[in-house]
C-alpha cells in the first residue's frame, strides 16, 4: 500500500511514460476499486471490464489529466462515475431516467464481523439492517469503515459537502446502533 | 430548532460490527494488469523484483 504522496509519485511518473510506474499505481489501486465497483454493479465481470477501460483510458489521457492532488480519491471517483454511467445507460434503455442514479450498495452476512456470539440469524438481521440504510447513508457508511477514506475524501469522491458526509455518516451509524440494541435484547430473549 | 451536527470525531469506531475485507489475490490483480499492458502494448511488463522502486509503507 502506498501512501498519499507516494502515489502522487507513481502518477507523476505514470505522466512522464512510465509504464512501470502505472503499473505499481495499477497494483496498488486495483484491489479497492474492484470491490468499490462490485458492490455498486454487483458483476465481477463487469466491473473488470470497466475498470480495464478506465485504466487504459487514464494511460492515453494522462498528459491532458496532468497532475492529480489525490491520486486515490481521483481514481474510486471516476470509479464511481463509469460505474453509474453504466447503470445509467443500460436503464435508460428501458426507462426514460435523466438523472444520475444512486450507487445502490448490497451488503451481505459475509461482509459483517460481529464482536459477540450472534448466530447466523442474528448476523443476518443486521446485514438486512444495514441494507435498509437509505442508499447515500450505505455509501458513505462502507467508504467510511471498509476503505478507512476521511471525510474529505469520501466528499471528494461521492461529489457531496464535507457535512453531509458527516451527517450521513453519523445517522447511518445511529440506526444501526439501535439495530443492534434490538438485536441484543432479542438474542438474551 | 438548531439541528444537532455531529463532531467528526463522534462516529469513529463506534459501528455495532466490522467489516470481512475480501482479499483479493496478487494473481487477479496481475491478470487484470496483463490485460491493459496487451492493450496498450506495453513492451515490458515489470518484473516482481523491480515493483521496489517506491518502497510502499
Amino acid at each position: 500500500m502506498y501512501n498519499v504522496t507516494q502515489l502522487i509519485q507513481l502518477w507523476d511518473n505514470t505522466r512522464g511514460g512510465d509504464q512501470k510506474s502505472y503499473a505499481l499505481l495499477h497494483q496498488s489501486l486495483y484491489p479497492g476499486l474492484f470491490i468499490y465497483a462490485v458492490k455498486i454493479i454487483k458483476d465481477e465481470d463487469l466491473a473488470d471490464d470497466l475498470l480495464q477501460d478506465l485504466f487504459i483510458n487514464f494511460w492515453q489521457k494522462r498528459q491532458h489529466i496532468g497532475s492529480i492532488k489525490n491520486v486515490k480519491s481521483y481514481f474510486y471517483r471516476a470509479t464511481r462515475s463509469i460505474v453509474l454511467n453504466y447503470i445509467k445507460s443500460t436503464q435508460a434503455l428501458a426507462t426514460k431516467l435523466d438523472a444520475m442514479p444512486e450507487p445502490e450498495f448490497e451488503f451481505t452476512k459475509e461482509d459483517l464481523i460481529l464482536s459477540r456470539e450472534f448466530d447466523e440469524k442474528l448476523k443476518g438481521l443486521m446485514t438486512v439492517a444495514l441494507n435498509k440504510l437509505p442508499s447515500k447513508q450505505r455509501e458513505v457508511i462502507y467508504m467510511r469503515f471498509y476503505e478507512n477514506m476521511d471525510y474529505n475524501e469520501i466528499a471528494e469522491i461521492t461529489g457531496t459537502r464535507y457535512q453531509s458526509v458527516v451527517n450521513n455518516v453519523y445517522r447511518g451509524i445511529q440506526v444501526l446502533r439501535n439495530a443492534a440494541e434490538l438485536i441484543q435484547i432479542y438474542a438474551g430473549a | 430548532m438548531k439541528k444537532k451536527t455531529p463532531s467528526v470525531k463522534q462516529d469513529e469506531e463506534e459501528l455495532p460490527f466490522s467489516f470481512s475485507k475480501k482479499a483479493i489475490t496478487p494473481e487477479k490483480t496481475d491478470e487484470h494488469w496483463q490485460k491493459i499492458a496487451d492493450e496498450l502494448k506495453f513492451n515490458d511488463n515489470p518484473p516482481e523484483q523491480e515493483k521496489d522502486d517506491i518502497p510502499p509503507t
